[in-house]
């Protein structure tokens, strides 16, 4: 009799979790925590869609990569960089084009710290305090853009000790948010956030740039909504969004 | 509270739910052979269901994921058979739960059905009781303790996992997304005031849960003193 009522418990509780037919799942790497949520809205709007309709989850571009090539069901994958999507084509992962859709650079925050103009950044960076946030540059392209910024810099050698490492480009925002680091070298378009008005922003066009681009992955050959979020954010319209959030134009756009 | 939240909240209480009834099933046949056993295997088997103690949950979680999605070895066989691989999917984290939990079933139990007097269950056995029924009338009335023990622990632990979710789960909302990784979310999409609603919710109800557990087990030292 117990053993029944579980079973039945179980079963129903295993039946409730079901996947709608119509939607899409989009993967997109963190600093794209902001710019996503309005693409997302137009591109809603556009196609008469529910607000449930279209997911976005969140990640470092290396945790993302590995879960869609185990099978993770994201219909799109927005990576940082071009290296991601361009793995996952090669190992089956995805089918189709991989797109450049923005171009994304680098900014200095901190909350405390003002920035001084007249100074080199590299000095202008010597001059704070405490740890200097970066996202982890084995995995998140935002840290290697990061690393290899402040590698080219003449005060590497006394800022490569205060540096610490986050998963991804939003934790490092994060860890300065929090007040745990002191300065953060972060993806541009996360400062260009209301919350990071509170504090000092120094951006750093002299810096590298990473190439952002996206794949429709193999979960998604399929899906309707994700060729059509594709399309999208190749149009006029939805450049202009990235434009607005602090992200550079991608080089085919030009 | 948004109804995002709430999704984490209903799909956590889930999770923990089936993880915790999955567990005790399992558990009971376990932690009845470790305690009654003299095998040598004995040591390697309790070696194994601790190992959850001690590895990091992205250990864990790493296996799991390579084991349960499509080119794994369980997810590949499941796809062979033309069924769907359990990366992602709520039955993947009910698994990933229970692997997780696993320690937290066995040991309580274990210990329980070890305090049950063998003097006990060998005059039960002279007068002829069979084996179910000893266990039914003098096993599990004695190990009842053990046993809410070990379904708060559990219930309570998969509430709180969180790095094994996180790689096998994949964050996905209403199916995946359980309380811990909402919170991780919203601390990195730097809305700290649901993070912190989040968090209250979880630190009051762990808090509850333990209570119970601590309160059960103080009656249970008073019992002990005025039965001796």
């Amino acid at each position: 009799m117990r053993i029944r009522v579980f079973a039945i418990i179980i079963t129903v509780l295993l039946s409730l979790s079901y996947a709608h037919a119509n939607e899409l799942r989009v993967a997109a790497a963190s600093d794209l925590r902001w710019v996503m949520p309005q693409l997302v809205a137009e591109f809603s709007q556009q196609n008469q869609l529910t607000s449930g309709q279209v997911q976005v989850i969140y990640g470092s571009s290396g945790r993302l990569f590995g879960q869609i090539q185990n099978g993770a069901p994201f219909h799109i994958f927005f990576a940082a960089d071009e290296s991601f999507p361009v793995a996952l084509v090669a190992g089956g992962g995805a089918e189709g084009n991989v797109f450049v859709y923005a171009q994304g650079g680098l900014a200095l925050w901190s909350r405390r710290q003002a920035w001084d103009s007249e100074l080199e950044a590299g000095a202008d960076l010597l001059r704070s305090r405490g740890r200097i946030a970066i996202a982890n540059p084995q995995h998140a392209p935002y840290g290697r853009l990061a690393f290899a910024w402040l590698q080219s810099l003449a005060e590497w050698p006394q800022l490569e000790s205060r540096l610490v490492y986050a998963e991804s480009a939003a934790q490092a925002a994060h860890f300065v948010r929090s007040g745990s680091a002191e300065v953060g070298v972060l993806a541009k378009a996360l400062t260009e956030h209301e919350e990071m008005q509170h504090g000092h922003i120094r951006q750093l066009p002299e810096a590298p740039k990473v190439q952002q681009a996206m794949v429709i992955t193999r979960a998604g050959a399929d899906n309707e909504l994700a060729h059509l979020f594709y399309a999208f954010i190749a149009s006029d319209q939805g450049q202009a969004i990235f434009a607005q959030a602090g992200f550079y134009p991608s080089k085919e756009q030009e | 509270m948004s109804a995002n939240d709430l999704q984490a909240i209903w799909l956590t209480l889930q999770l923990a739910a089936v993880s915790t009834v999955i567990l005790l099933i399992l558990s009971l046949p376990l932690a009845w052979w470790l305690s009654q056993t003299t095998s040598r295997w004995r040591a390697l088997v309790e070696a194994t269901v601790a190992l959850p103690l001690v590895l990091p949950p992205t250990v864990l979680g790493f296996y799991l994921l390579v084991a349960l999605g499509p080119e794994g070895f369980i997810g590949g066989s499941l796809e062979a058979l033309g069924m769907q691989h359990l990366a992602f999917s709520f039955t993947g984290l009910v698994i990933g739960s229970v692997v997780y939990s696993l320690p937290f079933a066995v040991q309580p139990l274990q210990n329980a059905f070890a305090s049950v007097p063998r003097e006990l269950l060998e005059a039960a056995a002279c007068l002829r009781a069979r084996f179910f029924d000893r266990f039914r009338h003098l096993v599990l009335p004695l190990a009842k303790r053990g046993f809410i023990t070990a379904a708060v622990l559990s219930f309570a632990h998969t509430i709180g996992e969180f790095g094994v979710v996180l790689m096998i789960g994949g964050n996905i909302p209403g199916e995946t997304q359980v309380v811990s990784i909402a919170i991780y979310d919203h601390v990195e999409g730097l809305n700290y005031g649901a993070a912190n609603q989040l968090s209250l919710w979880l630190l009051a109800f762990s808090l509850v849960v333990l209570l119970i557990v601590y309160s059960l087990n103080r009656g249970q030292a008073v019992m002990k003193l005025r039965g001796a």
